[in-house]
Parts: structure tokens; sequence; C-alpha cells
């Protein structure tokens, strides 16, 4: 069965963890390429130029950047785009508040890659997926 | 200690942040077709030992737990997880030889104490249990959870000298230590047992023995969520098409201890939570429709809709749901 052709845009600032995770997500059938975003202000208007599949936010971004608004805006602005939110403290709270507000996915960076790229690829087949500790 | 539980905190954090990337790369290189058995099974150690570093990567992360945190989710433990966090933490601050042993049951009830608290309580026990055991020729630190009288205890057991009748008389008072100042405040016993006392539980020494010491933590059990119909677990059926609010949905109701059943059930149905498209079936159509049990509508009221006994909840605010499913 053909994969279903899929791209990633990563709205976070370590860069060791885009670099890692685009080398793995090449390995995955149906992968059409990671996106970056230089300066994390602009999130929302190079998503909306680039309309990745998937957005692999992290809500806790360095200065001052508001997660939550770029969710709300990515949500209300790309409607075929579905946000993973990608956190290293997870809570039953911000599962709610996030998924509440639009995102298809919730994963801890306490996962392992496994589970990870697994949330990425039930995320774009259209599944909801919370994972929040191993 | 909280500047500490910080510390720690963030050092785990950042722990993990680069955690991820090396499994990530990991993967990648083990998908060669080009390695020798040789090189996999390194490979395969390295992963190992990532992995444990991810693991006490997310104990750190748990000394940091806030315990005035009043969201319910953060006062309750399910001690076999907490377990598997806080393990390899024991295991670092004790000699490397001590044999651990835990015997924590998955079916032991949720406890109402915080996990951090509960790991700041027996982080202070395992650093006295290491002191005492120094000359142990076999040491040994075993945990036992067990259930008695409505309470969740865990007994804390080491082989090691054991404490002389004074200590056992004044152990939790504060100040009070065997060790010279500047090692030891003196405050870890009488500190931990009024933390727990905050949650109604109690930190107490077992009683006299051969050898070594035990120490108990009594903890509360989570107040259990009501009952349904029949007395056991209130029975939940989804009529929910949206996968996000299904998935969180889930999320809250296992949390809850509550039971999800098939959503064709009609039959001995305590709550049904449905969506806007999925009410008429569910309070209009008798051969479908709940018999006895609540309803709870996800979505925006409708005029034509709405009998008296629908309660409705705002798709983008979850919250108030825990309120409901208590």
């Amino acid at each position: 069965m053909e994969s279903m052709p899929f791209s990633v845009m990563c709205i976070d600032d370590n860069v060791l963890l885009i670099d890692a995770l685009e080398r793995r997500l090449n390995l995955e059938p149906g992968f059409t390429g990671l996106q970056r975003v230089d300066d994390l202000a602009h999130s929302v208007e190079v998503a909306e130029r680039l309309q990745p599949s998937v957005v692999l936010l992290d809500i806790d971004l360095p200065g001052g950047v508001d997660a939550l608004s770029i969710l709300d805006e990515i949500v209300e602005r790309l409607p075929d785009t579905r946000v993973l939110v990608f956190t290293g403290f997870p809570s039953g709270d911000l599962v709610r508040r996030t998924m509440s507000r639009g995102a298809w996915g919730f994963v801890s960076k306490g996962t392992t890659a496994e589970t990870l790229i697994g949330a990425i690829r039930r995320v774009v087949a259209g599944q909801a997926v919370i994972e929040l500790e191993e | 200690m909280a500047t500490l539980g910080t510390l720690a905190s963030g050092l785990g954090h950042d722990l993990r942040n680069l955690i991820m990337p090396v499994l990530l790369r990991l993967d990648v290189v083990t998908a060669s077709n080009d390695l020798s058995e040789k090189a996999r099974s390194d490979l395969a150690s390295i992963r190992q030992s990532m992995l444990r570093l991810q693991r006490l990567a997310g104990g750190l992360r748990l000394l940091a737990s806030d315990p005035f945190d009043q969201r319910d989710e953060a006062q309750l433990t399910t001690l076999p997880d907490w377990w598997a966090d806080l393990q390899p933490i024991v295991h670092d601050a004790l000699p490397p030889h001590t044999l651990v042993q835990a015997d924590i049951a998955e079916d032991l009830p949720v406890v109402a104490v915080p996990p951090g608290t509960l790991a700041q309580i027996l982080i202070n026990l395992v650093m006295n249990s290491r002191q005492a055991m120094e000359h142990t020729a076999m040491p040994r630190l075993s945990l036992t959870g067990r259930v008695e009288d409505g309470r969740v205890l865990l007994d804390v057991e080491d082989n090691g000298t054991g404490m002389d009748s004074e200590t056992r008389r004044r152990c939790f008072e504060p100040y009070f230590t065997t060790r010279a100042r500047g090692y030891a405040t003196g405050l870890g016993l009488s500190t931990g047992r009024a933390l727990v006392n905050r949650y109604g539980g109690d930190l107490l020494l077992g009683p006299e023995q051969e050898s070594g010491t035990t120490f108990t933590i009594a903890m509360p059990v989570r107040v259990p969520a009501p009952a349904g119909h029949d007395g056991t677990a209130r029975r939940v059926r989804l009529l929910i098409r949206d996968p996000r609010q299904l998935a969180m949905l889930r999320m809250l109701i296992k949390h809850r201890g509550l039971v999800e059943i098939p959503a064709s059930t009609t039959e001995g149905v305590d709550l049904t939570i449905c969506d806007v498209e999925a009410l008429p079936s569910v309070v209009g159509d008798e051969a479908t429709s709940t018999r006895g049990g609540s309803i709870i509508a996800i979505g925006t009221p409708r005029a034509d809709t709405p009998p008296e006994h629908v309660r409705w909840v705002d798709p983008r605010d979850f919250s108030v749901l825990d309120d409901v499913l208590l």
C-alpha cells in the first residue's frame, strides 16, 4: 500500500532535535520534507507559506514567543495542517488546554523516538494522539 | 530543598532535550544495512543506556513537582508509574552493589499525595539507609506496597545498622541527627512526616528488628469516583466523532477511574457523552437511547434539542468535565 505523502514543520529552538528528526523522518515512507522556522515569532506566516501536513510545536518557546497563540492561529488559518504539541513539561491540564484549542496530538519529550515518529504518522492518518510518558 | 528541586527539574528538562536527538540518530544508524553484528550489539547497548538516562531525567523532573499545585491530577500518584520514574535515582543514590527490591503491585489504589512530595520523602529515607548500610556486606533496600484499613502503606526497609533506643525515640525530632553537623541537618524525617501529614498521611517508624530499619509511608487513597448504578465503577459510553475530543475524553475517563463501554451499548449505562450529531439518537430514538444515566452533549446548545437532563459542555473548555465526571 502506498504511504500518504506528508511534510513536517518544526516550531522549536532545539536545532539538535530538528536535525536528528529530519534524518529519522527520511526513513519514513511518504515523508516529503522537514521545514524549519528561523524566526519563531514569524512561525504562522512561514506555516501559511509552506502548508505543512504536520506542525510539531514546542510549547515552551524562548524569547517570549507564545506557543498557544501560534496554535490558535494555525488552527484558524490552516485547517488542513495538524498541530502536534511537543513538551518537556506534560500535564493533563496542558493536554486539555491545547487539544481543546484544536491540536491533534500531544507528546511528551520523555517518550521514545518510536513513540514520537508513531505519533506523527498517526496524526497524518487523522488520528488524535496523547502520549504523556513512557 | 525547593531550590534543589528546581535545579534538578531544569537539569532533567535539558537532559531530555539532548536525549531525544540521540535516540532519533540511533534509529537512523541502526537502519543501515552495512552494520556488523558487533556494531548492532553496541548500538543496542547505547540505546539501553540512553533510555536509562531518559528515565533518570524523568525522575529528576519529579523532584520539582510543586506540592502546592492544587490541580487534582498534580495531587495524585500512581505508585507503579512513580516508582518506574524514581527507580534510577534510588539506585544511583545507593552503593553500586546494593540489592534494591520493589514489590509495588500494578493494582494498588492511586494515592492522594503528590508524586514530588513522595519522591522527596523516599529520597530522604534512602539517604538515611545509605549511611546505615555503609558497612553492610550485602546491602539491601526493599520497598513493599500494601493496602491496610483503606490506606496504602509503603514499607521502606534496609538491612543496615538499625537504630539504638534513643535514636528510635527521637528520630522524628527536628534537628536530631546521629551524623556530624555539616553532613546532616536532622530535618529529613521530621520534614518528611510534616509533608505527608499535610495530605492526611503519615511517616512511621516500624517495630524494632534484629538488623536494619523499616519506615512506612502511610498514604490516603484517592477519593473514589461515585459508583455506578450497580455499585461498580461508572460506565460511560462515548458517541463522539471528533478524534481529538475522543482522545481527550478517554484520558479524562481513565484518570477518573471510570470505565468506557462500547458505543452501541444501551443497557446499564451510567453516563453518555455525545456530540451534537449523535444527541438525537441518544435522547429521541427509543431503540438506541440510553435507558437511565445522565447525558452530556459536547457542543453549543440547540434550541430544538435540550431536554432538561442533558448537560452541555463547550468543546473549547473541557475543564468543566472534571467536575462533571467526579
